[in-house]
């Protein structure tokens, strides 16, 4: 039975072709897309994958063109000679693609089980020193109430060198008063009253209010709303815009007043809001990534930060029943991450 | 006593390690330790071949799916171009496996624009499928479509919609 040649030597030319540039192209904006995020393996994964994609186009074409080619040249002993190599180099090309799949499939399952082991641990230890939190602040926080009542009343007679001396004290009681109040927010012993609160709103709101601070000058500062949906949580929208006022001023912080902020929102396909607050700061040392959300740590020189900022965003984000999850590489920036469960009332 | 032969026994079953290779090696016979390779593994590595990239595009579709991905419409095109690439697999498979390895089907070319294509059984069928096949372009080049679609999609939603906040409006 004969056929016509010219629809499989158009489809194995011009395919060849369209191959090769549509691999190049692929490899391009998976390139791109590791240049966005870079922390996420993900995306490595594609880059991998891209790669071996494209080897395996310019192989398979190089081999079909030079066939034709040969052929058409009436070179057919020496396409018989060289075919051998050609298909080797596809058949290993191919696999490779292969492997490279397989490889990122089981390293991705492996990296979620100990994502979540690491969450579990830090929730574990975060727990204990809630409960500790909360009681030392209630053991704390009446004495210091007496303390700062007879001092406002001593104040009241004093004058000259003791007032002075009083007022010092009246300041650094109220400090403590602060920390003490922090912990307890920490610890979920109080909480103001939930209601169904939109994250775009909030953080207009918050954006607008810090961009009117002096910090905030030279800081460029972008918001990226999810362009589907409005994103309705449950939770209280004093709570969530503190937890965000603290990222955004801790990322200006990492810029060093000078610098980019992104916030992102996102709707994920599990029903959860998801609000990033990227900075192109200094960045977290890996060493300290582990700790960043323990009471009372802190990378700032003593007197600027009381380390309890993060830990509170923490336990609110908690009580909302989110999570809230940090990347970050030195040098490069750091990127924070809340998810929280969407109402079902979101249209 | 009976101990004592159970030790003796052991030592000598120890030395079977040691005799085995000694005797290997004075005693040389027409050992296959460097095999033939013959003409036909190298469609055999061909096929294999394909089947584990086979493996690999449903493992891949596998985790997009088990992942809840497929919502997605970057991942959801990267599992089109799995679908794609198996599909290809499954064709060069059955290509190869006609043309290479039974050798059920004979081509020709006979004139510059022509080609001759006859099958061992004589079935009309079975040509025309193989004439089919033989235009495999026509599913691996929607492969790459789709995978470059899903990565230009996952780029999209990635980027970031310039909406400074903390510039001041002009008047």
């Amino acid at each position: 039975m004969t056929f016509s040649l010219i629809p499989i030597l158009i489809a194995d030319t011009a395919g060849s072709v369209a191959m090769v540039v549509i691999a190049l192209m692929s490899l391009y904006k998976a390139r791109l897309l590791r240049e966005m995020d870079r922390d996420n393996a993900v995306f490595l994964y594609l880059l991998w994958i891209s790669t071996g994609f494209t080897l395996f186009a310019l192989s398979r074409s190089f081999g079909h063109i030079l066939k034709q080619f040969l052929e058409l040249t009436a070179h057919n002993q020496t396409w018989y000679a060289i075919s051998a190599y050609s298909g080797s180099v596809n058949t290993a090309t191919f696999m490779l693609v292969g492997l490279i799949t397989l490889f990122f499939n089981q390293t991705w399952k492996i990296n979620e089980k100990i994502e979540i082991e690491q969450q579990i641990a830090q929730a574990d230890k975060l727990a204990a020193l809630g409960e500790l939190s909360a009681g030392v602040a209630h053991a704390i926080n009446n004495p210091l109430g007496i303390i700062l009542g007879y001092t406002q009343l001593l104040l009241k007679q004093e004058t000259g060198q003791g007032k002075a001396d009083l007022e010092i004290i009246e300041k650094h009681v109220k400090n403590c008063r602060q920390v003490v109040s922090d912990l307890l927010a920490f610890s979920r012993k109080d909480s103001a009253s939930p209601g169904i609160i939109d994250i775009t709103e909030i953080i207009e709101n918050v954006t607008h209010f810090l961009s009117n601070h002096s910090d905030f000058q030279n800081i460029e500062m972008t918001f990226t709303p999810c362009r589907r949906d409005t994103l309705k949580i449950l939770g209280s929208e004093q709570e969530l815009s503190q937890v965000l006022v603290n990222l955004i001023i801790n990322a200006c912080h990492a810029t060093r007043k000078a610098g980019r902020i992104d916030i992102i929102t996102r709707k994920t396909l599990d029903k959860n809001a998801l609000i990033i607050v990227k900075d192109n700061g200094r960045g977290i040392e890996k060493k300290n990534l582990a700790r960043i959300f323990d009471p009372f740590f802190t990378t700032k020189p003593p007197g600027q930060g009381t380390g309890l900022g993060l830990s509170v965003g923490y336990g609110i984000i908690k009580q909302h029943n989110g999570t809230i999850k940090v990347k970050s590489h030195t040098g490069r920036g750091s990127v924070f991450t809340i998810s929280l469960p969407i109402h079902p009332s979101n249209s | 006593m009976e101990k004592k032969t159970l030790n003796k026994f052991k030592l000598r079953l120890e030395y079977i390690y040691i005799i085995i290779p000694v005797a290997c090696v004075l005693t040389p016979f027409d050992a296959s330790a460097l095999q033939l390779h013959k003409s036909s593994e190298g469609i055999i590595t061909h096929q294999m071949g394909h089947l584990f990239f086979l493996f690999s595009m449903v493992s891949l579709m596998v985790t997009i799916i088990g992942k809840g991905l497929a919502g997605q419409k970057g991942w959801r095109f990267i599992m089109y171009a799995a679908l794609f690439f198996i599909l290809w697999n499954l064709n060069a498979l059955a290509a190869h496996f006609l043309d290479n390895q039974i050798h059920a089907i004979h081509t020709e070319i006979v004139s510059p624009g022509r080609i001759k294509i006859s099958a061992a059984n004589h079935s009309q069928l079975l040509v025309q499928i193989y004439y089919f096949l033989k235009l495999d372009h026509i599913l691996c080049v929607p492969a790459m479509i789709c995978l470059y679609k899903g990565l230009s999609c996952l780029v999209h939603e990635q980027m970031p919609v310039n909406r400074p906040m903390n510039k001041k409006e002009p008047r």
